[in-house]
């Protein structure tokens, strides 16, 4: 079983996916660092890719700096300060974006945007009862 | 080739078809313990008789629709025809499987019949000489059922095919053949008869076509698993089936064919030796149709008389070609004269007693040193026309001479034995009967190609030889009465086993045609043996035959 | 780039009917390659000849650098050939198939093979005509994979195949990755299963072969091309005829809907504003193997355009 999920949706690289994934789990903390990461054959065999673009994958998170490769231990996540707050917001940019396109598509305004974010913010972070 | 691989084949086949294999192997040694325990089963035993025949026959059909079964699941295991083949995408080359498959049919299905037979001859006190001249005909037996179904299993994909395939071709097969035959009996009627008649040339004529089969079936595995092209193994397998049936139609050459030599030696002389014509005992009637498209037509036939026949021989007529020549000068030559087969010996009686130093043979045919026989054969419309003019017969026959002589001499006792070349004869129990008495002998003999007592292919002829009882004493024998018990389950299994056990019959009352000659009782008997004799051939000689005032249908 | 496959004009005839026409294909090594195509367009065909199944009408074939037609046990070694349409020795049982396949491979990995057969769950001691489809396949591929071939070729091996076999079967295949060497090459109908997996794609169509490249780049250049039109502008069919490059053409009300198969952001909309020149919007959308395998079909390379 992978750390993490992926939902791979059509349109996008399998690459892209994956790699996207992979830095949401590590950003958001769900991976920590020195816990271990799946192999290139894990990766593949899990989500049944190929294990050329999971191979590509591990090689661009280590050149990231997100992972590293310990003699003896294998691949683990990177020690390095905690992701800075553009890091955190780079992440959040394909969401944002699909909610613009989709506005400007029905022809609504930014002031609706700006208040249906924040209607929805505050329902889910009200406080339970 | 991919020797390593071969043990590994050969094992995973022998687990496929071990089942099947098991049959035919437990056949296999049934047949063997059938022939080998020397059981034989007398004449006039029904009952054993035909359980004996139905074992007989049965067991070596079974064998071969076993093999029919089993070859196609041995060589279809890696089918050579289609794409879907499993073993075509592994490494394993052709040539192994090849191998694998030739080493398989050799050693499993080709040696233990062999050594079946050897043991079966052993047990059976053989000479080694008789089993190795056994070998090629095993052989011969063995390939000409394994190669051809083993080339058809090689051109389908699977057993259903194979059936398909090997229905379809033995039926083409069959019916270009009637085709051909009914052709011949159309056209050519004479060399048709002629042909059927000489059992021997029938005889090699299919042995020459099974050869035929082995070589192209073996050409056609061999392209099948080295090329794969499935459009030159069609062709081979045309050649070959068309090649067969035309050596089974027209091949010449009879392989066992004795040769016969012209006899004059200086203990034959036959200088002197003259034929007559009984001019009462010709008579006339409808000749045998064969071609429904030609005319009615008569044969003659008449006894001959000869003199100075040397003692101790006969003669049989082979051929006559003769000519009538009629008072008002026209001349009619005769058609084909055709013998007739399957009588039984005729023995004459001057000629078996002096096989028997001289002691008389009291109950023979008092008509013997004739000879009966066609002598004419004519369009009936003609002899409706000439019956009953006076004309001269003219002719030239055809004869073969034989010589009779003693080959074993047996005390009327049970346990007595003589061997005659590759014939073994006991006598099993002597029966005293009111009149006369009954033997039982045990006879074995080889039933091998090269061996003189070779009838696989006229087992209905008699073997060439009679028994007597003769009292020198007295000076007195007799011949065995008619008995008119056929015995099936030899015959049937002289078609296909080497070695062939059977009991014999005889029946010896003294008397003819019902009336007393001898006493055949205690007395006479004790101081009687048994005796064999043989017709050997002593060579051929043609002889001129004039007959005045010979009518077609003369007046009784 | 090394490749592994590799044809010349090969052509093959059944009868009057071509199957495959002068094809040209190239199989880089060390890839995932998807011949693709609809049904008849020559895949089976095709992989039966470079495995020397069937011999090519004209043309040659090269496999591991070896022409087709001369393929022998040593290459065969090496090799591993999965098909729904190739029997297998049916009487055998799986363990006794197996061991009978061992003897074959010298490279033939005992462990490795176990390891297969108890994530394959197959019972060795049953017969392989009494398997059901699923398990014949998982067999078929376990007695090609054990050895660990250079070059893996599955012709349609999905056909038939439950859901839950089809995963196993990926996964038996993923399998072979540890080894530095493979080739992977699947001829499918059905991509909805290999998409994560390949990274070449080949795409026959009658006999030919209408593309063959990289997915990534496959995936680059096709988009599904949305334009608005202005309101009240019904055409019902375009001026002018649309480029030759666009599949799938359809104008239905105020859209102009068409697949793009050389996209490149500004030269697409220039080419849909020349036509069009009142557009409103145009909305592009990345197209997932198996839509741009469905445009493809749908509009095979001779036929004319669609309304």
């Amino acid at each position: 079983m992978l750390p993490f999920q992926i939902q791979f949706k059509p349109g996008q690289t399998v690459y892209g996916q994956v790699v996207y994934g992979a830095k949401k789990a590590i950003v958001s903390g769900l991976l920590r660092p020195a816990d271990h990461f799946p192999s290139v054959r894990q990766l593949s065999q899990e989500l049944k890719i190929n294990p050329n673009t999971a191979h590509k994958v591990v090689s661009a998170l280590i050149n990231d700096g997100l992972l590293e490769v310990l003699p003896g231990v294998g691949t683990v996540v990177a020690k390095s300060p905690a992701p800075s707050r553009a890091a955190r917001r780079e992440l959040l940019s394909n969401d944002v974006e699909r909610v613009v396109v989709e506005a400007l598509k029905l022809e609504l305004g930014l002031d609706d945007v700006t208040s249906a974010i924040t209607q929805t913010w505050q329902r889910i972070t009200k406080p339970k009862l | 080739m991919q020797t390593a691989l071969l043990p590994h084949l050969i094992w995973k086949d022998l687990r496929h078809v071990r089942v099947v294999f098991g049959l035919w192997l437990l056949l296999l040694l049934a047949q063997g313990v059938l022939i080998g325990s020397g059981f034989s089963v007398g004449p006039g035993q029904m009952l054993w008789q035909i359980a004996y025949t139905i074992l007989a026959m049965g067991i070596p059909i079974l064998q071969g629709l076993v093999l029919v079964i089993l070859i196609p699941l041995l060589i279809q295991d890696e089918a050579l025809v289609g794409t879907t083949a499993f073993w075509f995408t592994r490494p394993i080359s052709r040539g192994t499987v090849l191998v694998a498959k030739v080493l398989f049919v050799v050693g499993l299905l080709v040696i233990p019949p062999l050594v079946v037979e050897l043991l079966v001859f052993l047990v059976n006190g053989i000479q080694t000489r008789d089993i190795v001249r056994a070998l090629p005909q095993v052989l011969y037996t063995s390939l000409s059922l394994i190669v051809p179904i083993a080339a058809l299993s090689t051109l389908t994909r699977s057993f259903a095919r194979f059936a398909i395939w090997l229905v379809s071709v033995s039926m083409a097969v069959m019916a270009f053949g009637f085709v051909v035959q009914f052709g011949r009996m159309l056209f050519s009627m004479e060399t048709f008869m002629t042909d059927s008649q000489n059992t021997s040339l029938l005889f090699s004529r299919s042995i020459a076509a099974g050869l035929c089969g082995i070589v192209g079936g073996a050409l056609v595995i061999g392209n099948q698993y080295l090329t794969r092209r499935m459009r030159t193994s069609f062709v081979i397998l045309i050649v070959t089936v068309a090649s067969s049936i035309c050596v089974q139609m027209l091949w010449n050459y009879d392989f066992f064919k004795r040769p016969e030599s012209a006899a004059n030696t200086s203990t034959f002389r036959t200088d002197s030796v003259s034929v007559a014509l009984n001019p009462k005992s010709v008579f006339a009637k409808d000749a045998l149709q064969f071609s429904p498209m030609s005319d009615p037509r008569t044969s003659i036939s008449a006894r001959f008389k000869f003199s100075a026949v040397p003692h101790g021989y006969q003669l049989e007529i082979a051929d006559v070609q003769s000519e009538l020549t009629f008072a008002d000068g026209t001349k009619l030559p005769s058609g084909k004269v055709t013998a007739l087969p399957g009588l039984p010996d005729q023995w004459w009686a001057s000629a078996l007693s002096e096989a028997i130093d001289g002691v008389p043979v009291l109950n023979g045919d008092p008509d013997s040193g004739e000879v009966f026989g066609q002598v004419f054969s004519l369009d009936t419309s003609i002899f409706q026309e000439r019956k009953s003019e006076s004309a001269t017969l003219r002719g030239t026959l055809s004869l073969k001479a034989k010589y009779l002589t003693v080959v074993g001499r047996l005390p009327l006792r049970s346990g007595a034995r003589m061997v005659d070349g590759s014939r073994h004869v006991e006598i099993a129990t002597v029966v005293k009967q009111t009149t006369g008495c009954r033997l039982i002998l045990r006879e074995r003999k080889l039933n091998l190609w090269s061996t003189s007592t070779f009838s696989q292919f006229n087992p209905l002829a008699g073997d060439g030889g009679v028994y007597l009882l003769v009292n020198r004493a007295r000076n007195q024998a007799i011949l065995p009465d008619q008995n008119f018990n056929f015995d099936m389950a030899s015959t049937f299994l002289q078609a296909t086993a080497m070695l062939v056990n059977r009991s014999i019959v005889l029946d010896f009352s003294g008397s003819r045609r019902d009336k007393e000659i001898v006493l055949v009782d205690a007395d006479w008997l004790a101081g009687a043996e048994l005796v064999r004799v043989q017709a050997e051939s002593a060579g051929t000689l043609k002889r001129e035959l004039t007959a005045d005032n010979f009518v077609l249908s003369p007046k009784k | 780039m090394n490749a592994i496959i590799e044809t010349n004009m090969l052509s093959f005839r059944y009868g009057a009917q071509e199957a495959v026409r002068d094809l040209n294909l190239t199989v880089p090594q060390g890839s995932i390659f998807a011949l693709l195509g609809p049904n008849g367009a020559g895949k089976t065909t095709t992989l039966k000849a470079l495995m020397n199944i069937v011999e090519p009408t004209s043309g040659e074939a090269f496999v591991m650098g070896v022409p087709t037609t001369r393929l022998g046990p040593k290459e065969f070694q090496r090799i591993g050939y999965v098909s729904e349409n190739q029997e297998l020795p049916e009487w055998m049982t799986v363990g006794a198939f197996l061991d009978y396949c061992r003897a074959l491979y010298p490279t033939w990995d005992a462990a490795f093979c176990s390891r297969l057969t108890e994530q394959f769950q197959l019972p060795l001691d049953r017969k392989l005509k009494q398997l059901s489809r699923g398990m014949k396949m998982k067999a078929a591929l376990l007695s090609s994979l054990a050895y660990r071939p250079r070059l893996l070729v599955l012709d349609e091996p999905f056909s038939g195949l439950d859901p839950l076999a089809r995963d196993e079967f990926i996964s038996g295949m993923l399998a072979l990755v540890d080894e530095s060497d493979w080739t992977i090459v699947i001829s499918s109908h059905d991509i909805e299963e290999v998409e994560r997996l390949v990274d070449w794609v080949g795409f026959l169509e009658k006999g030919g072969l209408r593309l063959c490249e990289p997915v990534a780049k496959l995936l680059e250049r096709f988009r599904r091309i949305e334009v608005v039109l202005a309101t009240g502008a019904v055409r019902e069919s375009p001026p002018r005829l649309p480029h030759p490059d666009w599949l799938d053409v359809s104008v239905q009300s105020h859209a102009l809907r068409f697949v793009e198969s050389q996209y490149q952001a500004d030269e697409t909309n220039r080419r849909v504003q020349e036509i069009y020149p009142d557009a409103k919007e145009i909305q592009s959308s990345p197209m997932s193997l198996r839509e741009i395998f469905v445009a493809l079909a749908r509009c095979p390379q001779t036929s004319t355009l669609k309304k």
